[in-house]
């Protein structure tokens, strides 16, 4: 198991794995003279899968042209957040920007995308104009579903902060810690499944904790819990209860921690058999959806998130569109940024196969969620995909979780390997 | 769009709850369901009825779990429309039936396919079930009596005696058997519970009138805890 770890995250095999080797062209490439596109693909979504499906596409097939039409100049990435929250990085150390891609020759238009005529293959923008495609791929993420919590709406998160998207949002949250009262007391909600990033809040409150060890000793954090299982649940209450005993308390469902009332004013929840907590800081992440165009433009189902081919992430709904990362529906695949860099590279695959007539491996998909549960110390969580009957399964024997029991060098190790596995991947992404 | 989304479906997928309804007995859970473990189920029951006609019973299967009785609930009095919530297992992807009877004998029933995944982020060892006794009994109810939803739980982690699908005859089930809950001291719903009902049993129940409503839960040995 650990070997595999290693394996996995040693840098150079990861660029190998991560930008070429999924791509494997094989046979005869009819080759166009002249630099004629191939094909127009347009990709709405500047994260983890949009960038990523852009960059491929111009290194495996520069004949087609590439357009990314992302609102924004840049992104913050969820990865790595939880360390600006707890005021270990700075914000900048996770923004990337287009600029490299845009070196690369994708066409980056600011514009937000707000629905799809399938029928003449165009993106309808925001102000109006249209976009023709001869391929979509749609990386939209999530949106926060506003309805879900009485009294917590967009209004509310103001005060309120979730930072489950990247941003003003982590760094309101930042401050609110910063200027907590000494024995104050933090609260995290957290949403039942499915939702983005699984082990994101307890890797949030590992890291809020360390904070308030070294900053505000005699502060508490209570987590609120949807559900009564968790991702890597004993690996971080094990390191919970060696490091922040007397701090952290998790309840989850059965123990009465589901939040379904928020007030704001008060900083205070209610939960379903009506117990009230009032919190100094309070972190509401909310049940989510697939990120609106999906919604708007009738790809999602009752679910609220997207219906995909597991084999090339093309909807179920519309030909030529393509649906990656948190807004499709991949479990047992999770919602993590290197769950929808691979499920863009099926789509990448897939479509240059399409468009070009090159035979095209597709990708054998995978994931990896490190956690820091302190600065120098990660657990990670692994495995491999594959389709069997239409279905998207975990690869028997490829899954790997970290050890219960570790030495301390081990779980440095691993605080390391998440370090490089997130600069490598940024900068393979984003990178110039 | 959505009209052309319609037009255009290639591929019909029961992706979400493709429930097979029956007019009046409607089923709603995930299509897709990440932990079998705590599963979250609705019934919503309002079939016309004729007079002194009254839903009796529902019953919740799970065909290929391996005791397919889930939940079933008994209704002593009238309780009109249904709006029943709660939580129950499932070991994989199949298909789990929902019946209603009236107290003439008319018969509905609703079936809805699920796909049962184990999300990669979900791979925790299952947290031991030490504590075999009932405890905190829970109910929310509506203020001053109005109508509304009535939430219950007991904590109890509904040992059933099963290891990956297989009986494993060291283990003794153990389990809360029943919900009673009455008004006005008068008996008016019975749930069973049986090996497909998820740990710390949760009824919740839409009623007109919350007033003077009392419950207790019964385990396998008898022993009753009220509220």
């Amino acid at each position: 198991m650990q070997s595999r770890i290693r394996a996995a995250v040693s840098r150079r095999k990861l660029l190998a794995g991560l930008v070429l080797a999924p791509l494997a062209l094989s046979g005869c490439l009819p080759v166009r003279q002249g630099g004629a596109s191939q094909g127009r693909v347009v990709i709405v979504g500047g994260g983890f899968g949009g960038a990523t499906a852009a960059r491929l596409l111009r290194q495996q097939a520069p004949q087609l042209d590439v357009t990314l039409v992302e609102q924004s100049s840049h992104f913050y990435t969820c990865p790595f957040s939880n360390l600006v929250v707890a005021g270990l990085r700075p914000i900048s150390d996770i923004r990337q920007d287009y600029t490299g891609l845009m070196a690369a020759g994708v066409r980056h238009v600011r514009r937000r995308a707000i629905d799809i005529d399938p029928v003449s293959r165009q993106l309808v923008l925001d102000d109006g104009s249209r976009l023709a495609y001869d391929r979509l791929i749609l990386s939209p993420g999530i949106d926060l579903r506003w309805d879900a919590i009485e009294g917590y709406d967009a209004r509310a998160a103001e005060q309120v902060p979730h930072a489950w998207k990247a941003g003003p949002q982590t760094l309101l949250l930042r401050r609110q810690l910063e200027a907590m009262p000494e024995g104050g007391k933090v609260i995290i909600s957290v949403p039942d499944n499915p939702y983005r990033c699984p082990p994101g809040p307890y890797e949030r409150a590992s890291l809020i904790a360390h904070y308030l060890s070294r900053h505000k000793p005699r502060a508490k954090l209570l987590i609120l819990d949807s559900k009564d299982r968790f991702s890597k649940q004993s690996l971080f209450m094990d390191a919970w209860q060696s490091q922040h005993a007397d701090r952290i308390e998790w309840v989850g469902l059965s123990g009465d921690g589901k939040v379904v009332r928020v007030d704001p004013e008060r900083r205070e929840v209610e939960t379903d058999f009506t117990s009230r907590h009032r919190a100094s800081v309070l972190n509401v992440i909310p049940p989510q959806k697939a990120g609106q165009i999906a919604a708007r433009s009738g790809l999602t189902d009752a679910s609220g998130w997207v219906p995909v081919n597991p084999q090339t992430f093309e909807s179920r709904h519309a030909a030529g569109v393509y649906v990656v990362g948190d807004a499709c529906i991949a479990a047992p695949m999770p919602k993590s940024g290197f769950a929808a860099g691979m499920q863009a590279r099926s789509a990448v695959a897939a479509i240059i196969a399409d468009l070009t007539g090159q035979s095209v491996t597709a990708p054998v998909l995978s994931n990896i969620c490190y956690s820091l549960v302190a600065p120098d110390y990660a657990i990670s969580v692994g495995g491999q995909y594959h389709v069997d009957g239409g279905e998207l399964l975990l690869t028997a024997g490829t899954d790997h979780l970290s050890p219960l029991q570790a030495s301390m060098p081990l779980r440095r190790s691993e605080a390391q390997a998440a370090s490089g596995w997130y600069r490598a991947t940024t900068a393979d992404i984003w990178g110039h | 769009m959505l009209r052309w989304v319609l037009l255009l479906s290639l591929i019909v997928a029961p992706v979400c709850g493709a429930a097979e309804d029956q007019k009046g007995l409607r089923v709603q859970l995930p299509g897709l369901i990440e932990d079998g473990a705590q599963v979250p189920l609705r019934i919503h029951f309002d079939a016309p009825m004729s007079p002194g006609e009254y839903l009796q019973r529902l019953d919740v299967l799970a065909e290929q779990n391996p005791e397919p009785a889930v939940i079933g609930f008994e209704f002593m009095q009238a309780v009109m429309p249904v709006r029943l919530a709660t939580r129950i297992r499932l070991r994989e992807s199949q298909r789990v039936r929902v019946i209603a009877r009236s107290s003439t004998g008319r018969i509905w029933h609703t079936d809805v396919d699920v796909r049962v995944a184990v999300s990669g982020c979900l791979m925790g060892p299952v947290p031991q079930a030490a504590e075999l006794q009932m405890h905190s009994p829970r109910v929310a109810m509506p203020e001053a009596g109005q109508a509304g939803e009535v939430r219950t739980q007991i904590r109890h982690p509904m040992e059933n005696g099963y290891r990956d699908g297989v009986r494993d005859h060291s283990i003794s089930p153990s389990r809360v058997q029943y919900l009673h809950v009455s008004r006005a001291n008068q008996p008016l719903m019975s749930a069973e519970f049986f090996a497909g009902m998820a740990a710390h049993p949760y009824v919740s129940l839409w009623l007109n009138d919350t007033r003077a409503l009392s419950f207790s839960w019964e385990d396998l040995d008898g022993r009753l805890i009220q509220h």
